[in-house]
């Protein structure tokens, strides 16, 4: 009942679809957090399996078997799981000298253009990567561990990238409106 | 339509996307992914563009760049920074300028368990800034001292340069870390010498200092340089004998840091994730990037651009120096524009046949090629190492620091003049391995 003596800066449905993208980005910067955490702690077990091989190889003769196809698929989750939490802390590369000289409504909208076209890109890795991972039969020379599920990280984490540059666009398209 | 053509308009492409502030891998991938589905058709370049981001992100041995990114934060968080800028200040404080050529050497130390030039640069910055404003050293000096001095992160093994373009160009890493040795060492002297000759012509930008500092302090402060130097051995001698891989050799050298630091009592929960999440950007950055340019160099041997560049480079009537001189002013021009990496990622997939068309050493090329990327980190107006150390300091102006790099950018210059004219600074060590 108290809302509605609530003067608002904006009419009611546009603080509405305001609101909706900001929900929609909390629920996927959560998302990227959370596989960007399950990611990052991969480095542990990675560096110790590694470390272990070399040291019981040099001291021992003796390796732990799979050492190194291991370490691979760990890399593939760490790298692939990874993309989206760089995105959102802004740390893929970029030139933005050019960039900076336009107005900022020229700047947003150029922006939003190159978000669309790299989404297009993910949505590529997307569609490929699932089919390839479907199709994949490969499995490691020693363990014999499958590689489809590890494949399946580019899905994911080219999926999660692709959520944080829908939030790019939506916000790009609400500063666009002046909102 | 004629490969050339397309390859021509795939860089066009590349460039303006990049230009409108793409990232990079993006427009790499986006242009190679297009110039591929036109020179090959589409259902080629879908599974080209899937493939080659998997692979890239699972090949075992560019684990290397997350275990090299974690071994400095881990050694950030030891403390280790401290007692060798501690070590390093009591033996060179008598020098003129003492704290700012302490300070650079402290940066060589850091650099030598730590592949980051940014890391480098941000560690030494919170230390030795406060130290040398106390002592009244002129902002100019101090902050152009340890932006330059932490672009040795850069060059000093294990350094990040030298595996990405280990990786881009197929050449050893473990050749390439050992070949930087020297030409690190070198580099190190000569910024140092930099800081020795602008405080004889201006005494005034570091006021001497009137602490006495006995033999004994020296000697007992000596301790804070041991870890580095065991550590540094471990992974060099390790890697140049042939014990290790480069990949081993970062396994090992990280997890001992680990242990160390867990052993100190110093490894808290935000410390640990700071580091992790600091590995897993970068990695995945530089990986990314990665993809992207493999991408974009199937595209362009596609278009056999990079063969008919070399085949017009040695059709020239020109010396071969003449080219490579030609090359290194192209990326000092990109230098001021594009970070180092990026612009490894870049130009590598022509410049690199042309260099090998001139037959000149890979391992010495890299050398050179590392040593301008890490002049781009210190020139205008994109200089990383400028904004990091802008940031520690937060009261001096980007301004400043850039006018003070500007002494040490010649140092750079020299070193890689060094390096062409006697090559074996680059090649003696890697020919022995």
């Amino acid at each position: 009942m108290d809302d509605l003596f609530v003067i608002h800066p904006f009419p009611l449905f546009l603080a509405t679809e305001r609101q909706e993208v900001l929900q929609f980005k909390l629920i996927v910067q959560k998302m990227t957090r959370g596989t960007a955490f399950c990611a990052m702690f991969l480095l542990i077990p990675m560096m110790l399996l590694t470390s272990a091989d070399v040291s019981l190889r040099k001291l021992f003769s003796v390796t732990i078997p799979g050492t190194m196809e291991l370490s691979s698929y760990m890399l593939a989750l760490f790298i692939l799981l990874g993309l989206s939490y760089t995105h959102q802390r802004r740390a893929h590369v970029r030139v933005t000298l050019l960039l900076n000289l336009f107005s900022p409504k020229v700047k947003t909208a150029v922006e939003i253009l190159l978000h669309i076209l790299s989404l297009a890109m993910l949505i590529v890795l997307i569609k490929e990567g699932w089919i390839i991972a479907l199709e994949e039969t490969t499995v490691s020379d020693l363990l014999r561990i499958p590689e489809n599920p590890f494949r399946m990280a580019l899905v994911i984490g080219c999926f999660t990238f692709a959520l944080e540059l829908l939030v790019d666009i939506a916000e790009g398209l609400q500063k666009l409106r002046g909102r | 339509m004629d490969p050339i053509l397309i390859g021509c308009a795939g860089i066009a492409m590349a460039f303006l996307l990049l230009a409108l502030g793409m990232p990079i891998a993006f427009a790499l991938m986006v242009s190679g992914f297009t110039g591929i589905g036109l020179l090959s058709g589409f259902d080629a370049a879908f599974p080209v563009a899937a493939r080659t981001v998997y692979d890239q992100a699972a090949t075992y041995p560019y684990m290397v760049i997350p275990l090299f990114i974690v071994m400095g934060s881990f050694a950030g968080a030891s403390g280790m920074t401290q007692a060798i800028y501690r070590c390093l200040d009591k033996w060179l404080r008598l020098l003129p300028g003492g704290l700012a050529v302490a300070s650079i050497a402290a940066c060589a130390s850091f650099a030598a368990v730590s592949g980051s030039s940014v890391a480098t640069a941000a560690t030494l910055g919170n230390i030795a800034l406060p130290e040398m404003k106390r002592y009244k050293y002129s902002d100019y000096l101090s902050t152009g001292a340890l932006a330059a001095g932490g672009t040795l992160g850069f060059l000093i093994p294990p350094s990040l340069g030298f595996v990405v373009f280990g990786m881009l160009t197929e050449q050893s890493i473990g050749k390439l870390l050992v070949a930087g040795i020297i030409p690190g060492i070198l580099l190190a002297l000569a910024l140092c010498t930099v800081v020795v000759i602008w405080v004889k012509l201006d005494p005034k930008a570091a006021p001497q200092s009137e602490e006495v500092i006995t033999w004994k302090d020296r000697f007992i402060a000596l301790r804070g340089i041991i870890e580095p130097i065991i550590l540094f051995a471990i992974v060099m001698f390790g890697i140049y004998g042939g014990l290790f891989t480069p990949t081993e050799a970062g396994a090992v050298g990280a997890t001992l840091l680990f242990f160390s630091v867990i052993i100190k009592g110093k490894l808290t929960w935000k410390k640990l994730i700071t580091a992790l999440q600091e590995a897993l950007s970068t990695s995945v950055m530089v990986l990314f990037l990665v993809a992207g340019a493999s991408m974009f160099t199937y595209f362009l041997a596609l278009s056999t651009i990079p063969i008919q560049a070399a085949n017009w480079v040695t059709s020239l009537n020109v010396a071969p120096i003449v080219i490579l001189l030609a090359i290194i002013l192209i990326y000092l021009i990109l230098g001021c524009f594009l970070d180092s990496i990026s612009m490894m990622v870049l130009t590598l997939p022509v410049v690199f046949p042309v260099m090998n068309a001139l037959h000149y050493d890979p391992v010495w090329f890299g050398v050179i090629a590392v040593l301008m990327m890490e002049a781009g980190l210190i020139t205008p107006p994109l200089g990383l190492n400028i904004f990091t150390i802008a940031g520690v300091s937060k009261n001096i102006k980007v301004e400043t620091i850039f006018k003070g790099v500007l002494p040490f950018l010649l140092a750079v210059f020299i070193v890689v003049g060094i390096v062409i004219t006697f090559p074996q600074v680059a090649t003696f060590l890697p020919s022995h391995m």
